[in-house]
């Protein structure tokens, strides 16, 4: 997947980010505290910026990710992931996101254009990936 | 004078003459019964329990019975229907109607059971302490014999009052004394004071595994029984762990200004 800087405000897109969005490419959000209607599941921005904070807490873990827009001005994403529990199931630790890293983010994006979504994946700066969608165990459907 | 007003004499009393060994339990039903874990209730004969719930469980996630959810819904009487349709015109656009766990009010019975975080269980022969790791809520399902509290003392609660009894080899759950406020069967299916949880845990697969057919009745908010079967398995290499929900660490997640709250 090809990555990049992007910045949504108030519904518009900047003609210099090139925002990737993608429909369906990623599993369906499942936050199993709260339901997920917030977030537009059937599509997926990527953004490349600087960890500000990491929280890594129950029942959601929260990053919020430093990301400078089209003028030069640094813009603060909040994206919201499910609890450690199954972050480590995915090979995260509570250290894999500390401030000052770049990394590059894919979310499901919110509906009503905040800055911020539902954390689907993280590319480190050393290009591992680690995945925010859980591995479930279903029965009755393919997961 | 009344019972409390006694107590409250009691410790005006206590701390006047620095007595430090005065016992006041703030409990409703302090002295009506004899602890679960009384040694005396403990060691009362009994007959030998079918099964032993004591472990850590994870409820299986089944498409079939609603997933985390009670499906097929019951015919909703017109307040809680309209709730729902409400929710379902929110969902629609993008928010959240009335998500109050997403806020940090407690699931309550009988969402609490149904939740991605494992579930503790530790039975005695006098009660089933089940713990779930979401919100590290606690249920004490009494089965030494006691009755649910009268109606003046029942104090009207998230996960109610629990009482069980063994029918053959079935652990019959009857649970009452849930809150109305803020509490939900699932998302738009709002609870009332009448609720009445009726849980039947039965063991399958030599102990790997339970489950629960859950019958609900509110006739503030449904007609007839509510039925759902959801079912556990047993977790070899799971503790649960803290979970506490802190509401100024709710409100910074991005979807928390899209929950309507009312």
């Amino acid at each position: 997947m090809e990555s990049a800087k992007g910045s949504l405000r108030q519904g518009r897109i900047f003609g210099a980010l090139a925002i990737l969005v993608f429909a369906a490419g990623f599993a369906t959000p499942a936050l199993a505290h709260h339901s997920a209607a917030a977030f537009d599941a059937s599509k997926t921005v990527v953004y490349s910026g600087t960890v500000k904070q990491f929280l890594w807490t129950n029942p959601h873990s929260l990053l919020v990710l430093s990301v400078r827009n089209s003028d030069g001005v640094v813009e603060d994403y909040s994206f919201e992931a499910n609890g450690p529990g199954y972050l480590v199931r995915n090979g995260w630790v509570r250290e894999s996101l500390k401030p000052g890293d770049k990394v590059t983010v894919v979310s499901n994006p919110l509906f009503d254009g905040r800055r911020g979504g539902n954390l689907v994946e993280v590319t480190l700066a050393d290009g591992r990936k680690l995945s925010a969608t859980p591995q479930l165990k279903v029965e009755g459907e393919k997961q | 004078m009344k019972r409390g007003s006694w107590r409250a004499a009691y410790a005006a009393a206590a701390t006047c003459l620095g007595i430090a060994s005065l016992s006041l339990a703030q409990t409703a039903l302090d002295g009506q019964y004899l602890s679960a874990l009384a040694p005396e209730n403990l060691s009362k004969p009994r007959p030998a329990p079918p099964f032993d719930l004591t472990g850590t469980w994870d409820m299986v996630i089944d498409a079939k019975t609603g997933m985390h959810q009670f499906l097929p819904l019951p015919k909703l009487k017109p307040g809680a229907q309209a709730t729902l349709v409400k929710y379902q015109d929110y969902q629609k656009v993008g928010r959240e109607y009335r998500d109050d766990p997403g806020a940090c009010w407690p699931l309550g019975m009988p969402r609490m059971m149904t939740r991605f975080w494992p579930i503790q269980i530790i039975q005695l022969p006098t009660m089933v302490q089940l713990t779930t790791m979401f919100n590290n809520s606690v249920r004490w399902i009494y089965t030494d014999g006691r009755p649910h509290p009268p109606d003046a003392a029942l104090v009207y609660t998230y996960n109610g009052h629990s009482i069980g009894r063994w029918e053959g080899t079935t652990l019959v759950v009857d649970t009452i004394g849930m809150t109305d406020d803020h509490h939900w069967i699932q998302e738009g299916v709002p609870t009332g004071q009448k609720l009445h949880v009726v849980e039947r845990y039965r063991m399958l697969e030599g102990g790997k595994a339970f489950e629960v057919e859950f019958t609900m009745t509110d006739p503030d908010n449904w007609e007839g029984e509510w039925k759902n079967t959801k079912r556990f398995d047993r977790q070899e290499r799971t503790d649960i762990e803290e979970h506490v929900c802190i509401y100024e660490q709710m409100r910074a997640l991005p979807s928390f200004e899209s929950n309507i709250r009312e």
